[in-house]
């Protein structure tokens, strides 16, 4: 409490809060454009952290986080196309609010779901990291494997299409990531005579290849339907005390939504795309008028949108307690976090305690940062966005890419492998194997390999040294996760047809 | 109407082609350097079979390159990439002055006519913004662009 009360304090500074004010407006203009991601807006960003002091870095980084996560609703209430992915729940009652001149009620409610979900995600990362990075000190090599495992599955199977393709796109991202020196052996591995290759594959310079170009090539192709402006013809005037009133006052809505988003980004591997999907339909199944999803409920818009926001602090749980990014932008943060020589682990809340509860405070504060800047300034950012013609946005997000990649590691070099790994991610998808799984594999990979050789390593003097994965009760309880989501697709598919049967039983009773 | 493809087929086989890379490229270094990759390829080659026998037994079909003009998803690639090499040539803002005019002129062309004031105006934006970036980038960040013989 009193390291909390001290980090508080150091969070008054003028300085941190025109940080907070900038990174979330920052964040929201890249969360509105369509298809760019939470992932893509941090990578971006990240150099201008640079310069900064740890804390002010890790703020800057979390009000972006944070940013862009709503800024996803932007474009899924006014265009029906969500910004990122964590806001496909959200187009399907945000837009028809738009089509009726509901569109500023239908921001204003975004807004306050998501500070509200935002707030939420702080309060369970301040109350479940500390035990759980407590618990992470029972974890040994072969835990740490088979966590990482977890998360490559879980993203297979959750993530849309095939879970072969999912797994091979995980596969192929671990591999990536064994490229360059061995964190165990010590040797090179895979740099195909390339000396360059030495050094590995960055994982931000991975994140932005796969992530930023593919969204960027469909742009181009696209043309001027990428990005289609709409005029915000809403004349209505929404009190936004009359909307906090009506956001208010579903609190078992709210609380359900955030209990969902935040269950869902401990999970390593989910996050916002999940959450809000899962969310929507939790509440359109407990509410008295189903009926009325669909068309323009404030219930469904409340439940995606708080739940999205709660995994922005709430997927930071496994991050800083495990350092296994919780979702694809936590990712970033654990490399800045490395960069700093900060590892996560119970060290972070004690020895290194100050900066970390002020970086969960200050996403606090970032979530509270959404309601003026969403609410006064979101109308004109959404109409900057919409009113620079898709001509010019490609190229300067280029630029912006080409930059963010260059001074990672001052490497030209890294440049010319985000840009291969881009046009290879674009190919991939569209043949089914979506980025996700590839980046996570490439970031869990490192973790994978370290757990897997220590535990190889500790078996040794026994007859088969790979045994030593299974021996404790912990690495069993993984496995369980792990072949329970390879098991989900199929799973789920029977639940499905089994309902459909009994509902096709009690259609003629009826 | 675009065809639909056999998309476990195609990526079966992409799955076994980089599997035989990666098993070709597998040095004989230390067991602790090699074994985890090793164990990621033969993973990697079981995955693919799957796919394979998948796309025998019951195929995913589906539309593929449906998002636009194709053409300009090349010509965009093959200008990031002349873009990279330049960078090293004439220096990072000259090249990037240049690449970006081609493709603001060349994405404009979709929608519109090219007009020598919009050129003109064009330029003058592309300028300013690539100055601005260089700007941030060298002096308040300290990141040593590529210079090249120019600038």
């Amino acid at each position: 409490m009193e390291k909390l009360l001290a980090t508080a304090a150091q969070l008054a500074d003028p300085a941190v809060i025109a940080i907070v004010f900038i990174g979330v407006t920052a964040g929201l203009f890249v969360g509105a454009m369509p298809g760019l991601t939470a992932a893509m807006a941090l990578a971006v960003l990240l150099p201008f952290t640079f310069t900064m002091s740890p804390l002010n870095g890790l703020v800057a980084l979390g009000a972006v986080y944070m940013g862009a996560i709503y800024g996803g609703s932007f474009a899924a209430i006014l265009v029906n196309t969500p910004g990122t992915p964590s806001s496909i729940a959200t187009a399907f009652e945000g837009f028809p609010m738009s089509k009726k001149g509901r569109a500023v009620e239908a921001l204003s409610v975004a807004t306050i779901s998501s500070a509200v979900g935002g707030l939420a995600g702080v309060t369970f990362l301040l109350l479940l990291s500390p035990p759980l990075a407590r618990l992470s000190l029972k974890f040994g090599p072969a835990e740490y494997f088979w966590v990482a495992v977890v998360g490559l599955t879980l993203i297979a199977s959750l993530s849309e299409g095939s879970i072969l393709k999912g797994l091979l796109g995980g596969t192929l991202g671990m591999l990536l990531g064994t490229v360059g020196v061995a964190p165990i052996g010590g040797e090179t591995r895979y740099t195909f005579g390339l000396p360059v290759l030495q050094g590995g594959i960055e994982m931000i310079v991975a994140l932005i290849g796969l992530f930023v170009m593919p969204e960027l090539f469909s742009m181009a192709a696209k043309g001027k339907a990428a990005l289609t402006a709409v005029d915000l013809k809403s004349q209505e005037r929404s009190s936004i005390l009359a909307t906090f009133k009506a956001v208010l006052s579903q609190p078992v809505n709210l609380i359900r939504s955030c209990i969902i988003g935040e269950l869902i980004a401990i999970i390593p591997g989910a996050g916002g795309n999940i959450a809000n999907l899962v969310a929507y339909n939790e509440a359109k199944r407990a509410s008295k008028t189903p009926e009325r999803f669909g068309k323009g409920t404030i219930e469904g818009l409340i439940a995606s949108e708080s739940s999205n926001n709660v995994t922005v602090a709430g997927s930071m749980v496994p991050l800083l307690t495990l350092g296994v990014p919780g979702a694809p932008p936590d990712a970033v943060i654990l490399g800045v976090l490395l960069l700093h020589g900060l590892r996560p682990g119970i060290e972070l809340f004690t020895t290194s305690g100050k900066l970390t509860y002020g970086f969960i405070l200050s996403m606090g504060m970032a979530s509270l940062a959404l309601i003026p800047v969403g609410l006064l300034g979101g109308r004109i950012i959404y109409r900057v966005i919409f009113r620079t013609p898709y001509y010019f946005l490609v190229p300067t997000i280029s630029l912006a890419t080409l930059l963010g990649t260059f001074a990672l590691r001052n490497s030209i070099t890294d440049v010319l492998i985000m840009l291969l790994l881009g046009m290879g991610g674009y190919v991939l998808k569209q043949f089914g194997i979506a980025p996700a799984p590839i980046v996570l594999g490439l970031i869990l990979g490192g973790i994978a390999e370290v757990g897997f050789v220590q535990a190889i390593l500790g078996g040794m003097a026994q007859t088969y040294p790979v045994v030593r994965l299974f021996v404790n009760p912990l690495s069993w309880i993984l496995i369980g996760l792990v072949l329970f989501s390879l098991a989900w697709p199929s799973l789920s598919a029977m639940l499905r047809k089994r309902s459909g049967r009994s509902e096709a039983e009690e259609e003629p009773n009826a | 109407m675009h065809k639909e493809v056999n998309t476990d087929l195609i990526t079966g086989l992409i799955g076994l082609i980089l599997t035989g890379v990666f098993y070709y490229f597998t040095e004989d270094i230390s067991f602790l350097s090699i074994v985890f990759p090793s164990y990621l390829t033969y993973i990697l080659g079981v995955i693919s079979i799957s796919l394979l026998i998948k796309a025998w037994v019951k195929p995913a079909r589906q539309p593929i390159f449906i998002d636009g003009n194709n053409v300009r998803v090349i010509v965009i690639g093959a200008t990031l990439l002349v873009w990279w090499i330049a960078i090293r040539i004439i220096g990072f803002f000259t090249a990037s002055v240049l690449v970006m005019m081609f493709i603001v002129c060349y994405l404009a062309l979709v929608q519109r006519r090219l007009t020598v004031k919009a050129v003109f105006l064009w330029t003058l934006i592309v300028v300013g913004e690539v100055s601005l970036f260089y700007l941030i980038f060298t002096r308040v960040l300290h990141v040593p662009l590529p210079k090249g013989f120019l600038l």
